[in-house]
């Protein structure tokens, strides 16, 4: 299964900056995340277990990876697909 | 602070019918939004970052349409259109067939007049579709609005016009007495269609001509309103009201159906029966005082945006998203 980028990419900021909400991802994408639009993606990456979210008391979700994603990154490491979407 | 705006948008989201993953979506959004308007200080920021959250609650729900598109398929709702747009074609071919005019429909007129029945019938059957079944599936009334208002755009901007000039060609048209001084009926060459659609064939902007009956594509309209009102521009224009008032009832119509499907029965028959009336009628609602009235000629066929609008202004209440039980 190949990823789409925008995933591969939150993949990677998730790996190097940790759990983190939908809008530090947009702000550290530098312009490749559009606001809005992640968090269908997430829901998307949510719904495939390659991420979890949990809710705060401000109604916003965090976002960590979770073990599948973790092996997809790796994954895709091996076969170089992350090189066009390092942080 | 959050302003009335974000009140506005909020009211707008809670009442759109979306599932969990939609619902949540919305939420985030509005969470960030809330968030940023707090941390802005001065009247320039906190416009700011108004239009930037405008701008994200218009991309997630353009995301979250998309994303619905994909389940349409799952949720039986075309199939359902599919049966009533044929039932309905067959009914209004038999009428053609069986009413005692003195007249026998050709079969141009049979072939090519089932595009414009199939884009008149297509809100009408969308509406049907979705309110009078799949109350236990979840609807995905927002993808099936942008799916329907993309069909609506081929439809009614492209299909229509060309079957229409189509039909005028294969109709034998032009007299001619040369050669033996007798009329000949001339067949109409190829492009003759278009010849006759963007040449002097003028009407007047109110008078109740068919609105199916349009035979200039979208770009054509345009270089015809760009030519002015002595080439039709106003007709032109008068049809452009028209269209884009279609398409805001093709995007709205499954919202409101998908509201109705959760509404008490009586309010949910009243309602649809209405709507059905309503924008079944839409192509000739310009026709009475329009002569006297340029706002009613061109704001007419927006009477049944109004209606559902108001319509699912009056049901609204934050719309219960069905919950999985596992």
């Amino acid at each position: 299964m190949r990823l789409p980028p925008t995933e591969q990419l939150i993949l990677s900021l998730l790996a190097n900056d940790g759990a983190s909400y939908g809008l530090q991802l947009v702000e550290s994408s530098k312009g490749r995340l559009k606001r809005g639009g992640i968090y269908v993606t997430l829901g998307k990456m949510e719904e495939k277990g390659l991420v979890s979210s949990s809710l705060q008391a401000d109604g916003r979700r965090i976002y960590e990876l979770k073990g599948l994603g973790h092996r997809a990154l790796a994954a895709m490491e091996i076969m170089g697909d992350v090189s066009g979407v390092k942080p | 602070m959050t302003g009335p705006l974000y009140g506005v948008v909020r009211w707008f989201l809670s009442v759109l019918p979306v599932d969990e993953a939609g619902r949540r979506v919305f939420d985030e959004t509005l969470a960030d939004w809330k968030r940023e308007a707090k941390r802005a200080s001065g009247l320039f920021a906190r416009f700011v970052v108004a239009a930037r959250a405008v701008f994200s609650v218009l991309r997630c729900l353009a995301g979250v349409s998309l994303r619905e598109v994909t389940l349409i398929r799952q949720s039986g709702v075309l199939a359902r259109v599919f049966l009533w747009t044929v039932g309905y074609l067959v009914v209004a071919n038999l009428i053609v067939q069986l009413s005692p005019n003195h007249w026998t429909p050709s079969l141009a007129f049979r072939l090519y007049g089932q595009v414009p029945l199939v884009a008149y019938f297509l809100p009408v059957a969308v509406l049907l579709a979705t309110a009078l079944g799949g109350r236990r599936r979840t609807t995905p009334s927002l993808g099936l609005g942008l799916s329907t208002l993309l069909v609506a755009v081929a439809l009614l901007g492209w299909g229509v016009p060309v079957t229409n000039r189509a039909f005028l060609e294969a109709n034998p048209g032009t007299a001619s007495t040369a050669g033996s001084g007798q009329i000949d009926i001339v067949p109409n060459p190829p492009g003759a269609g278009l010849a006759m659609a963007m040449g002097s064939r003028q009407t007047k902007p109110y008078l109740p001509t068919p609105m199916f009956g349009n035979d200039l594509t979208v770009p054509q309209l345009v270089t015809k309103i760009w030519r002015g009102p002595e080439a039709g521009g106003w007709s032109a224009i008068r049809w452009m009201s028209f269209f884009l008032a279609y398409l805001a009832a093709c995007a709205l119509i499954p919202v409101l159906a998908t509201l109705l499907q959760r509404s008490k029965l009586l309010v949910r028959f009243a309602v649809l029966g209405t709507t059905v009336l309503v924008v079944g009628a839409q192509g000739g609602l310009a026709a009475p005082f329009g002569e006297f009235s340029i706002v009613w000629w061109l704001g007419a066929y927006w009477v049944p945006v109004a209606w559902m609008a108001l319509c699912v202004a009056a049901t609204a209440r934050r719309f219960e998203t069905p919950k999985v039980v596992v």
